[in-house]
């Protein structure tokens, strides 16, 4: 009976049976790290927005505090977009010519607003509350890092739901004192550190003992309903 | 009748099989069974235990839409190549869009609340409406307006998806093409002129029931223009035989008041006070508050005897039901009557079972004089209703437990003489210009009237509606109607209460609001709705000073101080007792027809409400569509099944509608609802049920004698959630009679309830939480209503399925209220039960989860985690409650624009695959939690309401912590009537159930025995 395979074919099946496994795990392996990317998560890539907005030059630049803006960052689970008549207030003064500021005026004119777009993107069946974590001492630079020396707006964070455990796991090690959350300069200093306040670590811990346990913070209901 | 078709195996004429159900059901051995569900289940039919054992109706689980294998693969392999791809792709970036000019007050997580009233049959109940970032979400009651008094019931709370139908009509018709709101305008100004000379001789106007102050103003002044104008009011569902009746015992045209909070005992003739009286919510609040038994030695309950011809949720909470059919009610009224000494005793005496529950009426109002009260229905006539006053005033029940208010109607009328003298002079054209504001009278009218036909005749006809319905068909000018969400009016309750009518949000559809068409009649075509309201009440409010301050207060109250009807002297004695000419009517042995509102679509106008529409009917559980009821004794007669169709022929009209054998039924009444069966209802409603109106003559608007009633070939797929989640007999309802109530005694189950620590799985040591969420629901208070139904579906974004789901079993109703029966099938009692996910602490479906979708917080929730689920249906099936739903297909609205509107943005909008279930509307736990530790502060006992609690007009919910022994549900939970439902498996469910007190011997009555006619 004639050979069916030739010699060469044994040898590339020794070599497949080698390498498929290799790829299987190469490919999960890649896969994994993938979504870790900065292309996957887009921490650190600036993104394009209407008007160049720059938080550098607005809070390290001129000392406006971030609720100047985000009005409702301590009221409502969201921060709060300005609108478009909180810019309208420095700029119908200063910069009232300037090309890059167009798309603002032109919203002031014509009422409709400007369609920012979206750098903190969380999926739909999260339901996070900025008031409870800024009230609570959760300082603004924590999440979105350090803010003040960005010229556009990027990610710090992955934002994956990892990253979120990470502090209600710990979540002694994330608090601010509460008078501390907006004020310079440990909003503006990301290494900032409790340990340098004896005074600020005392009301921090006092703190800590009023949150919710551990248990309690990583319940699946606390922010998925 | 959807899904109808002949059936081959049994031609016309031919005697069909055995029919097992039915002869069961009547035989003497079936009121010796425990506790059943329905008739099949009685009499235990194989096909029955086969359909039950399933998790899922046979289909359910199965692909089985008629796609191929191939078809399969193809579609699931591009499925699964998307998802791989999908994958690796990042989120799509999205955009944040703020406000131009932010708006004060408006913040996107914090919703506003907005007082406002809502009309149903021209009688206001005060609501307070969700707004988010200004749309309406959700509709609650207003706890200061005392129709409401904080409930909220199905129609109220459905009225918000109807604001959101897509369906509604959105432009000015002309014969049937669209016109310019301005061309309709001239048409209005130009037939007023036309009128004019003769001083509106050929004018006519028809409302509903107007109770509005500025409508009525306004059609005043039109009166004032067009002096010799007539105005006509029809409302298919009219109390004028209660406003009548007064009239003739009091002189003078009155409404009951009824105080039913002081009564100890009530006796209803056909009378469903619970869902028919339009302060339903007000008295379901009064009758229950004296049948809580929710504290140590409560001994004052009211006891209810009913008579009537269906059974109603009035009839299953009485304590003497008597089925009867409602021509006999005359009879029986005068006969209670004679018993009590008053009017003449009529020739027919009383038998059997009739005997036996008019003298345990007699003797249990001789007994509580003053303290006792007698109602009778708005079917009955007047004479009746007279009667009933007289009864009242004999036993020395009026002023206690009811007062007379004049009635809050604009003015009252006769609506069946209104309707006919319009139709009288549409024929003899004494009417050619008429002017319909809403109500859809051509699908409502009277059958004999050819309302439709005749309003062809009129030169000018104008139909002011929400829809393209089918009064739009038969007139000349339609214009769309504004939701009462979006424009401003004003609406008395039924003793008068006005509240102003607010709107939450700028006409969806550009619906005109009646103030303005009306005030275009005036010839002020530029008035706005606000102004007309504001400039009405300006002149009504402002006796002392602020006229500003008493507006804004009567918004924010939502009612406006000291607008009750004045009471009227209990003892006018204007009036003599009627003669009884006609008390000695029988229902004769021919079968009796009765008309009756639906008990979920109300008259026809909720048609196209999908939330409405799949509300299961009580007790038969019926969804889309309205089967006929008939009793087991009158199906054995017919030789039908349900499902099977009956052909009932009155006066030369005919109908062919699906019957429904319902224990309890009187026993040659057949009950037809009404509002189905609708051929312009918008894509929702069309064609669903059998319209029945066709069949309501002027002569017998309530109820007709000796109809012909025959078998007709066919059959319709009812469907009914009535078998669904079957229990299968466990041990589910407890009962505990009053004597061990009052003893102290323990609602014992057939199994006793293990230990607690008899577990394989360690004690619960996962509830660490300081708060400890547990629910108690009350049995003995429950009336079964179903507000809670549709409290969680506004609330938790639950999708409606259809028809051909819901006979699959698929609905996704997150609560469902049970009922059973006991005793004899042709008069049993009835049992309610709300059966919510009990947030079991050894909770069964955790324990198989593959992917740990659903598990427990450290609260004591058992959350369902739907990003994890990956559609096993495991967790269902070792449900023993049977309260988790599955998404078998993608049954949230994604598609259409509006029907998003409706969703409540702090609930997950779930989509195909997954399963969901009752959270304890975790969203408003966590809410609170948040606000409680902003302020360093505990959480209040009762601050955290789920939905269906703060719905319920019966306050038979109650929710709070259960680690705190001070709190009212853990108070609740220590009483001896609490139990736990299966408690012998040791699921330890964190809803409990106080067990169903009843009246073993009534300590306020005499004995009462349940008994049969």
């Amino acid at each position: 009976m004639a050979q069916i395979f030739s010699p060469r074919v044994s040898l590339w099946f020794k070599t497949l049976l080698i390498i498929f496994p290799l790829a299987l795990v190469g490919g999960g392996v890649a896969a994994y790290r993938f979504s870790f990317s900065s292309y996957a998560t887009q921490v650190g890539v600036p993104v394009d927005q209407p008007v160049p907005f720059s938080h550098q030059h607005h809070v390290a630049g001129l000392g406006i505090d971030c609720q100047y803006c985000h009005s409702t960052v301590t009221k409502t689970a969201d921060a709060g977009m300005p609108d478009t008549h909180t810019c309208m207030t420095c700029h119908s003064q200063i910069w009232t010519e300037a090309p890059v500021l167009q798309p603002v005026r032109n919203s002031l004119s014509s009422g409709l607003p400007i369609r920012w777009t979206r750098v903190h993107n969380l999926a739909d069946y999260v339901y996070f509350n900025h008031r409870v974590h800024v009230n609570n001492g959760i300082s603004c630079t924590k999440c979105h890092g350090d803010v003040q020396s960005m010229p556009l707006m990027k990610k710090q964070a992955t934002l994956q739901m990892g990253w979120c455990l990470e502090c209600h796991r710990h979540p002694a090690a994330a608090f601010a004192p509460p008078d501390a959350v907006f004020q310079p300069p440990q909003v503006f200093t990301l290494d900032w550190r409790l340990d340098a306040d004896p005074e600020a670590k005392r009301a921090v811990l006092k703190k800590v003992a009023d949150v919710p346990s551990v248990r309690e913070l990583t319940d699946c209901s606390t922010c998925h309903r | 009748m959807t899904d109808r078709k002949a059936k081959t195996n049994s031609p016309s004429g031919e005697p069909r099989p055995a029919l097992p159900i039915v002869e069961a059901a009547v035989s003497p051995e079936a009121s010796s069974r425990p506790l059943w569900r329905s008739l099949d289940e009685l009499t235990g039919s194989e096909e029955f235990w086969v359909w039950a054992r399933r998790e899922f109706p046979h289909g359910a689980a199965e692909f089985g839409d008629g796609v191929g294998r191939r078809e399969f693969l193809r579609v699931m392999g591009a499925a699964l190549a998307m998802a791989g791809l999908a994958g690796c792709a990042r989120p799509p970036q999205t955009k944040i869009v703020p406000y131009v000019d932010q708006p004060e007050n408006i913040k996107a997580d914090r919703p506003l609340q907005f007082a406002t009233a809502m009309a149903l049959g021209g009688f206001g109940t005060g609501l307070l409406v969700r707004s988010n970032e200004g749309r309406p979400t959700k509709i609650e009651g207003n706890p200061s307006h005392p129709a409401s008094l904080g409930a909220a019931g199905p129609f109220e709370q459905a009225a918000v998806l109807q604001l959101y139908d897509p369906d509604r009509s959105r432009t000015v018709l002309h014969d049937g093409n669209i016109e310019p709101h301005g061309a309709m305008l001239e048409a209005v100004l130009e037939e007023v002129e036309r009128h004019r000379p003769e001083q509106g001789r050929h004018f006519r106007l028809l409302t509903g029931s107007v109770t509005s102050p500025a409508l009525a103003a306004q059609i005043e002044a039109l009166r004032a223009t067009l002096p010799a104008m007539k105005w006509h009011q029809w409302e298919p569902i009219s109390r004028w035989s209660i406003h009548q009746g007064a009239q003739l015992a009091l002189g003078q045209l009155a409404e009951p008041d009824y105080r039913l909070e002081n009564a100890d005992v009530i006796v209803s003739l056909d009378y469903d006070f619970l869902f028919l009286a339009p302060d339903r919510l007000r008295l379901t609040k009064a009758f229950t508050s004296r049948r809580r038994f929710d504290q140590v030695g409560f001994l004052q309950p009211n006891a209810l005897l009913v008579a009537e011809p269906t059974l109603t949720i009035t009839g299953s909470m009485a304590q003497a039901r008597l089925p009867m059919a409602a021509a006999d009610m005359k009879w029986l009224a005068w006969t209670l009557g004679a018993q009590l000494g008053l009017g003449p005793s009529p020739a027919r005496k009383a038998e059997g079972g009739v005997r036996l529950w008019l003298d345990t009426a007699t003797a249990a109002l001789r007994e509580h004089r003053g303290r006792s009260l007698v109602l009778v229905g708005p079917g009955q006539d007047a004479e009746t209703h007279a009667l009933v006053h007289a009864l009242n005033q004999a036993l020395g029940n009026a002023g206690q437990t009811v007062v007379y208010r004049q009635p809050a109607a604009a003015q009252p009328v006769d609506h069946l003489a209104s309707m006919a003298e319009l139709v009288h002079d549409l024929e003899s054209n004494a009417a050619d210009g008429i002017v319909i504001l809403g109500g859809n009278p051509v699908f409502t009218a009277p059958a004999d009237f050819r309302l439709g036909e005749k309003l062809g005749r009129a030169r000018f006809s104008l139909y002011l509606g929400l829809y393209e319905d089918e009064t739009t068909a038969c007139c000349r000018w339609h214009v769309p109607e504004q939701h009462f969400l979006e424009g401003w009016s004003d609406v008395r309750a039924v003793h008068g209460e006005t509240s102003i009518v607010q709107p939450l949000i700028a006409p969806l559809y550009g619906g005109v609001s009646v103030h303005e068409l009306m005030a275009a009649f005036l010839s002020q075509p530029a008035a706005q709705a606000h102004e007309i309201v504001r400039e009405f009440w300006r002149q009504r409010l402002v006796p002392d000073g602020d006229f500003e301050k008493r507006w804004r207060q009567a918004l924010s109250d939502g009612v406006i101080a000291d607008t009750a009807t004045p009471e009227l002297g209990t003892s006018t004695g204007g009036g003599s007792l009627p003669g009884s000419a006609r008390s000695e009517e029988t229902a004769g042995q021919g079968y009796e027809v009765v008309f009756a509102p639906d008990p979920t679509i109300w008259d026809g106008q909720f048609a196209n409400n999908a939330w409405l529409q799949e509300l299961p009917k009580p007790f038969s559980k019926v969804t889309w569509g309205n089967p006929a009821i008939v009793s087991p004794a009158a199906a054995q007669e017919l030789r039908v099944q349900n499902g099977d169709a009956i052909r009932i022929r009155h006066q030369g009209a005919e109908v062919e509608i699906p019957v429904w054998i319902q224990p309890g039924q009187a026993a040659r009444t057949i009950t037809l609802y009404l509002g189905n069966g609708r051929s312009r209802a918008g894509r929702v409603g069309d064609g669903v049920g059998v319209n029945t109106y066709r069949l309501r003559p002027s002569s017998g608007l309530w109820f007709c004698r000796d109809v012909e009633v025959t078998r007709s070939d066919r059959h319709a797929e009812l469907a009914q959630t009535h078998l669904h989640h079957s229990l299968e007999g466990r041990d589910f309802f407890r009962v505990l009679p009053l004597t061990a109530f009052a003893q102290g005694k323990r609602a014992e189950g057939r199994e006793p309830d293990p230990e607690q620590n008899q577990t394989l799985y360690g004690p619960a040591s996962l509830n660490t939480a300081a708060y400890q969420w547990g629910m108690v629901i009350n049995l003995t208070s429950c009336i079964g209503c179903s507000a809670c139904v549709l409290a969680c579906q506004a609330e938790n974004n639950i999708p409606s399925v259809g028809a051909r789901e819901v006979s699959r079993g698929r609905e996704m109703h997150w609560i469902r209220v049970d009922h059973y029966f006991e005793g004899d099938p042709a008069n049993p009692q009835v049992y309610q039960q709300p059966v919510p996910c009990m947030h079991c602490e050894n909770a069964p479906c955790e324990l198989v989860c593959p992917v740990e979708a659903t598990l427990h917080s450290a609260d004591g929730l058992n959350q369902q985690v739907y990003n994890r689920c990956v559609g096993t249906r495991y967790c269902s099936n070792n449900c023993p409650y049977k309260v988790r739903r599955f998404n078998f297909l993608q049954y949230a609205d994604t598609a259409t624009p509006s029907a998003q509107l409706v969703w409540n943005p702090q609930v997950t909008v779930r989509s195909r695959g997954v399963m969901e279930k009752c959270t304890y509307c975790v969203q408003r736990i966590r809410t609170a939690q948040i606000q409680a530790q902003e302020e360093n502060r505990p959480i209040r006992d009762g601050e955290v309401i789920p939905a269906c609690a703060q719905a319920c007009p019966a306050d038979a919910i109650s929710f709070g912590n259960v680690a705190d022994p001070k709190s009212h549900v853990s108070r609740l939970k220590t009483l001896a009537s609490n139990y736990s439902m299966l408690g012998d498996l040791n699921t330890r469910p964190r809803t409990t159930y106080l067990a169903r007190v009843e009246w073993d011997a009534n300590p306020p009555a005499s004995p009462c025995q349940r008994d049969t006619a």
